[in-house]
């Protein structure tokens, strides 16, 4: 059995460090602040995918989140001037618009939430261990699921490909500007 | 068994309505990507609950048998795929963008305006 079937104690330890850590990444003047932050809250999401038995979700979330994508976050905020500093006001005047609206929708969220009719659980899930947990995950993807697998691998390629052009734009049109005035050169000798 | 779920599902709903502020409030473009971090995890703890908790188990036509509460997972693996995708064009366009403009405040931002 993976998991457990009800919230229990753990869920809401993670829970709660969560919902503190998301309320620092969107609160906190400090850029590099909130950069940590979103780790800590990544992190913790984490932990709920293990505490619900997707352990191979929670493995993919903290290599590739907390690993990768926070760093990326931090070298954004070293790379980009000004952000990092706690006296520069980093939020616009729409805060309490924006607060009435985000609170509306968690509320209607929260309202279709507990009106609706949840199926009840499937009682084989609870037989479901880990080990047979993750050989299935690697069955369904390479069986059902393998397009999207396979689409999922294009759209990384062309999203490093497109990172490194759009990153590199100003450093082509330098060299290329170079080369056209070289042009210039040679012909009006 | 019908309130095992429901955590999960308020929980999604609370990070998303914290995210959705972010994205609103942030005035440069590093903490609106952060803020679409938050929505989409909101939304991956909404598919891991769903696969834990009301999967009906996925026919396996080459190898055989039924695999059980995965489908949810592997949604949220392809989430997680599409979100480094997107993280890494992103802060690429925001360098970009703070290369030719010296600042990244998305409101000063209106290039595209007529």
């Amino acid at each position: 059995m993976i998991g457990s079937l009800t919230a229990g104690p753990v869920f809401y330890i993670l829970a709660t460090i969560l919902i503190v850590a998301a309320l620092g990444v969107v609160l906190v003047r400090n850029m590099v602040h909130a950069a940590l932050f979103l780790a800590a809250a990544l992190l913790m999401a984490g932990g709920l995918y293990l505490n619900a038995g997707a352990d191979m979700v929670a493995g993919f979330q903290v290599l590739i989140y907390v690993g990768a994508v926070v760093t990326l976050v931090l070298i954004a905020v070293m790379l980009v001037a000004n952000i990092a500093n706690a006296h520069v006001v980093q939020t616009n005047r729409n805060s309490l618009p924006a607060a009435v609206l985000a609170a509306a929708t968690g509320a209607l969220l929260c309202w279709i939430i507990s009106s609706a009719q949840w199926p009840t659980a499937n009682p084989e899930l609870a037989k479901v261990s880990y080990s047979d947990s993750m050989r299935m995950l690697g069955y369904a993807l390479l069986d059902k699921y393998l397009l999207p697998f396979e689409i999922s691998s294009l759209l990384l390629l062309v999203a490093l490909v497109g990172a490194i052009v759009i990153a590199q734009q100003t450093h082509l049109a330098e060299k290329l500007s170079r080369a056209a005035a070289r042009e210039d050169g040679r012909s009006e000798a | 068994m019908n309130a095992a779920i429901q955590p999960y599902l308020y929980l999604s709903a609370i990070i998303f309505a914290i995210g959705l502020y972010g994205v609103f409030t942030r005035l440069n473009a590093i903490g609106v990507l952060m803020g679409l971090e938050l929505l989409l995890n909101a939304v991956n703890i909404n598919l891991v609950a769903f696969s834990r908790w009301s999967d009906t188990g996925v026919l396996l036509g080459r190898f055989g048998g039924q695999a059980l509460g995965v489908s949810g997972q592997i949604f949220a693996i392809i989430v997680i795929t599409v979100a480094a995708a997107e993280a890494a064009v992103g802060l690429a366009i925001v360098i970009s963008i703070y290369r030719n403009f010296k600042h990244i405040t998305v409101d000063d931002l209106d290039l595209l305006r007529w």
